[in-house]
């Protein structure tokens, strides 16, 4: 079952700058779709767009058949949960516990819920410690951590991770990497390390520098002579 | 010159990171007094401190709020680092008018005593109490929804800002190979100033995506939490109504199941800590009437 079509998609930036140039591309139910490609070829901007915050300048994008029109962005926000890339910017309650509870408490969860949820998160993701501490007081491994956690404590349909190990240590990325491997849901990610698309990704898309979509392939029959002439590797 | 001013520039927008940032890791018996309650002590007692010009009157303020800084085991090194720079800067803006008339000595340290005052009334409040604390407290006493939501959003990003201003001197000072000119320092300043402008214009458009991202409701819908040694949740208020919950869509608005729980809480049942605070600020106050 196809979760997000993605049909001839364009985007232009403000000030004239192109995002994403005639993107298509289809992510199926359960499928682990790494999104690849050098610095600057649109693949933050696809996300964005494929988790309905950007709405495309052409082309078409349906979330669960729905396109991310105002009616329909409640239940696409429900169903889809997406982490940036810098945490800084995704991060802004006073603790970590308050990031943990954000969307379970607009979702109106009974308190029973919340507290057994949160447990049981903190724990998974080890932030036991650091529960009462401001996010901008934290490490940018933990940072990453809680990010991701604000996002998976809801148990979203579709998870999408901007370059989920960029900027951290050994430690926070392996803790990751398991996460995102035991991750039930269909999982979206960018990243640059070809050793987490061979870990985790079923499908890559790749992406050029002109921002558009060269290819979608299996990650058994990547090519790493391909990959070097992208600038991935 | 300029190497002065960019000192200064670093200085202060470290002192500023710092200044509102509140400690939550350590709990003490201040942190749960009603959020509320703390709120009105403190406008009272900054009241008295800028009502008066008797030193009596003001030592009577700074000891009081020396008590609770003490009380609520709060290092006194950090809360002076977190204050002095106020009462300093108000002397040296005064120091024309001693210039002009040296008997305005006395009326500058009082001013600055004064200032002191009520910065550490304002620091003691920040450090006790969480920031959603805070702003649950001004919505209660009916301050304007969007004005407490701006204050919210200036805060979590106010500290941000002043790092990114901090991280756009470092990088300069870091590729600082040699010493330049006064015009050029100014033009480099210039530059520096337009890149942390676009970067500030960028991250706020991020922000405002990851708000989105997080659910449309985030800031005009909101719960407050408050924790406390009794029970580990436990929820104060209720959902106040957003304008994403209209039916418009076609979802209907959902009932909140805490709001019977809410409407206890805000009658302002009074526990044993917070009967000894308005005691304390009921006592500090009538020993600055009778000095």
């Amino acid at each position: 079952m196809k979760v997000i079509e993605v049909k001839d998609v364009s985007y232009i930036y403000p000030d004239g700058s192109i995002g994403v140039k005639k993107a298509s591309l289809d992510v199926y139910e359960n499928e682990r779709l790494a999104i690849l490609g050098a610095n600057g070829s649109g693949k933050s901007t696809l996300l964005m767009i494929m988790a309905g915050l950007l709405k495309p300048t052409r082309g078409e994008v349906r979330i669960f058949g729905l396109t991310p029109e105002r009616k329909n962005l409640k239940i696409i926000r429900k169903k889809v949960g997406i982490v940036f890339q810098d945490p800084d910017d995704f991060l802004f309650n006073p603790t970590v516990r308050d990031e943990l509870l954000h969307v379970p408490l607009q979702l109106e969860w009974s308190k029973e819920k919340i507290e057994l949820r949160v447990s049981e998160i903190s724990k998974l993701f080890g932030l036991d410690d650091i529960l009462e501490k401001p996010p901008f007081r934290i490490s940018g491994g933990e940072k990453k951590k809680v990010a991701i956690a604000s996002v998976v404590i809801t148990n979203p349909d579709i998870l999408i991770i901007d370059e989920p190990t960029a900027n951290i240590d050994g430690k926070s990325r392996r803790e990751i990497i398991k996460i995102m491997k035991n991750y039930s849901g269909t999982l979206i990610f960018t990243t640059h390390e070809l050793e987490i698309v061979k870990e985790i990704a079923s499908r890559v898309v790749i992406m050029n520098l002109k921002k558009e979509v060269v290819l979608t392939s299996l990650v058994d029959t990547l090519r790493e002579d391909f990959l070097k002439e992208m600038g991935i590797i | 010159m300029h190497e002065l001013i960019e000192k200064t520039l670093k200085e202060a927008s470290s002192f500023f990171q710092n200044f509102l940032i509140h400690e939550y890791s350590e709990k003490t018996s201040l942190h749960l007094v009603d959020p509320r309650l703390k709120l009105i002590g403190t406008f009272l007692l900054i009241i008295l401190a800028i009502s008066t010009f008797l030193v009596e009157k003001i030592i009577v303020l700074i000891a009081s709020s020396l008590i609770l800084v003490s009380f609520s085991k709060i290092s006194l090194r950090k809360f002076i680092s977190r204050t002095w720079l106020f009462p300093v800067f108000s002397f040296i803006i005064m120091i024309p008018l001693i210039i002009a008339n040296l008997n305005n000595v006395t009326y500058s340290i009082i001013f600055a005593l004064r200032v002191f005052t009520a910065i550490s009334l304002i620091q003691l409040f920040i450090m006790t109490t969480k920031f959603n604390e805070i702003v649950f407290a001004l919505q209660y006493f009916r301050v304007p929804k969007a004005l407490t939501q701006m204050v919210w959003i200036t805060y979590r990003y106010i500290i941000l800002m002043f790092s990114e201003i901090l991280r756009i001197l470092l990088a300069r000072e870091a590729r600082r190979i040699k010493e330049s000119s006064h015009i050029e320092s100014i033009k480099k300043a210039g530059n520096s100033l337009g890149l942390f402008f676009i970067r500030t214009y960028e991250r706020a458009e991020r922000i405002n995506l990851a708000i989105m991202a997080r659910g449309e409701i985030t800031f005009s819908k909101k719960t407050f939490l408050r924790f406390d040694a009794e029970s580990n949740l436990k929820l104060e208020s209720e959902v106040v109504d957003g304008g994403a919950d209209e039916e418009a869509d076609g979802v209907s608005k959902l009932k909140s199941p805490y709001k019977s729980e809410r409407s206890k809480e805000l009658e302002f049942t009074l526990k044993k800590l917070d009967k000894i605070y308005l005691i304390y600020i009921v006592v500090t106050i009538l020993i600055w009437v009778m000095v």
